[in-house]
């Protein structure tokens, strides 16, 4: 762990609960407590009616995989090893749609629609990814 | 919510294109840098119309990817003196927007004359598109996820999915413009034709999308000059008219919306085909900003060159082609000829209203539109009268 040679996510005030929910292996997005909107990435106030009141809802963790690629191209040397390596967008059971990594799935066994469920990887000791297995 | 309306800029008979300029070459220009660069094309530009370095009272400066050029050094370096100078932001989704922004400043009569000057080296600048600190607030680079093809990619993989199509018939954009490439001098690929064979044989960059759905790097400047009219006809070249313009905003494809953009499309062709009095069908020649393949199909669906799923179809048995009902970017476009961001297809819209593209000319070119990407969806229509 000590030689993770990744990109870590940047953390502002706005997503630092985010993160220190997923280091608590929870899964919680933004959302607005006057109108019921969920937003992500997180921001300071709601997209669509601009409250600034919001509650850190608990999420199911399951979606679907609403499209995926396969980077062929290194971008970034800390993937150099594991290429080529998919990218997904899930779409969440609560409606928003999120970019992560599948888990325990080959990529040619990744199909859209295919349903997946939030998994937690403590990647440094200060960082966890949510990431998808196969549900 | 959307504005529902009907509104775009009716410039005919105010505003005409009658000046373009270009870097003498396209490829790399480490000596020259962007401000040496930037003086070359203004000079072809200025050769091109007859107008003189007085006669700019407008000016426009769009950095490209690479070096950032600052308006006011170009002002000083091009020796003008403009009434109205701003710098412009780089994206080249925003270049169909800045048509409109400098056609507004004629036709409002604040400007006679007006350079919009792009320089890129981002060649030079060793630009990658992918690999920085971006992308969804920073969250998405500890996933490996980066670069606009990627989004791209994953949308053309959602489109696949939705219309049940295949994917290799996406080929017919790439080898269609590789083509009209090989009819270019100016084209960077001109000497590099591309077979069905050589296209699925080439590597993925982010799958599914190939090295060949890409647009290439490199680097380049354009000038063009926007002017009344009224005065236009007094000048070198024959006027092309700006015949309507129109964009929408809000719409992202990197967001991962549904339905590809069909709805801002959609919304600025009602705007600028009924602005110009046109269909799709007058169109004799379409300019689409070529960043990446699948761009293509979302643009002919959204603006009603065929239906819903059905530009893969479309595209095929050579319609896009030269010689074909509905031939796109004649110049090879950012796939085969140079990636400034939308400006030199600009250029080569213009070339082809005028009659001045030789091998690769669109017989009576009186009508043609270009297109630009969400967000900032955009549209123009350049004619001949």
């Amino acid at each position: 762990m000590a030689d993770y040679n990744k990109p870590l996510p940047i953390v502002t005030q706005d997503s630092e609960p985010y993160w220190n929910a997923a280091k608590a292996h929870e899964f919680r997005m933004q959302r607005c407590t006057d109108c019921g909107a969920f937003r992500f990435p997180p921001t300071h106030a709601c997209w669509q009616c601009l409250s600034t009141n919001l509650e850190w809802a608990a999420l199911s963790g399951r979606g679907t995989i609403w499209s995926f690629t396969v980077m062929h191209q290194i971008y970034y040397k800390g993937f150099a090893d594991e290429m080529p390596y998919p990218v997904i967008v899930v779409e969440l059971e609560e409606g928003p749609r999120i970019a992560s990594n599948i888990v325990d799935c080959k990529r040619e066994d990744l199909r859209i629609g295919m349903p997946v469920q939030v998994v937690f990887e403590d990647v440094t000791p200060a960082v966890t990814l949510p990431k998808f297995r196969p549900a | 919510m959307v504005q529902a309306d009907d509104r775009a800029i009716a410039f005919k008979n105010q505003v005409a294109v009658v000046g373009i300029g270009t870097t003498n070459h396209y490829g790399t220009y480490a000596d020259m840098g962007a401000y040496g660069m930037a003086q070359e094309a203004f000079k072809n530009a200025l050769d091109d119309c007859g107008l003189t370095q007085d006669d700019i009272d407008g000016l426009i400066v769009g950095s490209g990817t690479g070096e950032p050029t600052a308006y006011d050094d170009m002002a000083r370096y091009l020796g003008v003196h403009p009434r109205v100078a701003y710098p412009y932001s780089n994206g080249g989704r925003l270049f169909g927007p800045s048509v409109m922004l400098m056609a507004s400043l004629v036709a409002s009569g604040q400007c006679d004359n007006v350079a919009f000057v792009y320089t890129n080296n981002a060649r030079t600048a060793r630009v990658k598109f992918g690999g920085q600190d971006e992308g969804a607030s920073a969250i998405h680079p500890a996933y490996g996820f980066t670069s606009p093809g990627a989004n791209a990619a994953i949308e053309f993989r959602r489109y696949l999915h939705e219309f049940n199509q295949d994917r290799e018939k996406l080929a017919a954009v790439a080898i269609g413009q590789r083509k009209s490439a090989a009819l270019n001098p100016m084209a960077i690929f001109k000497d590099r034709p591309l077979t069905f064979d050589d296209y699925v044989e080439a590597r993925y960059i982010a799958e599914p999308l190939r090295l060949n759905d890409y647009c290439i790097i490199n680097d380049g400047a354009i000038v063009f000059i926007l002017s009344r009219s009224d005065r236009a006809k007094d000048l070198k070249k024959p006027p092309v008219y700006i015949r309507a313009a129109s964009q929408q905003g809000g719409w992202s494809i990197y967001h991962w919306q549904d339905g590809f953009e069909y709805e801002p499309y959609s919304r600025v062709a009602s705007r600028v085909y009924g602005a110009a009095g046109i269909t799709p069908k007058d169109v004799d020649a379409l300019f689409w900003y070529d960043a990446f393949a699948p761009f293509l199909l979302y643009y002919l669906e959204g603006f009603g060159f065929c239906g819903k799923g059905e530009a893969l179809d479309f595209i095929q048995g050579g319609r896009i082609e030269l010689g074909g009902e509905l031939p796109v970017n004649t110049s090879g476009g950012h796939l085969s000829e140079t990636y400034l961001q939308g400006r030199a297809i600009m250029v080569e819209a213009v070339r082809q209203i005028r009659g001045e593209c030789g091998p690769r000319q669109v017989p009576n070119a009186e009508i043609v539109q270009f297109i630009g990407t969400a967000p900032n969806a955009s549209s123009f229509i350049l004619s001949k009268e």
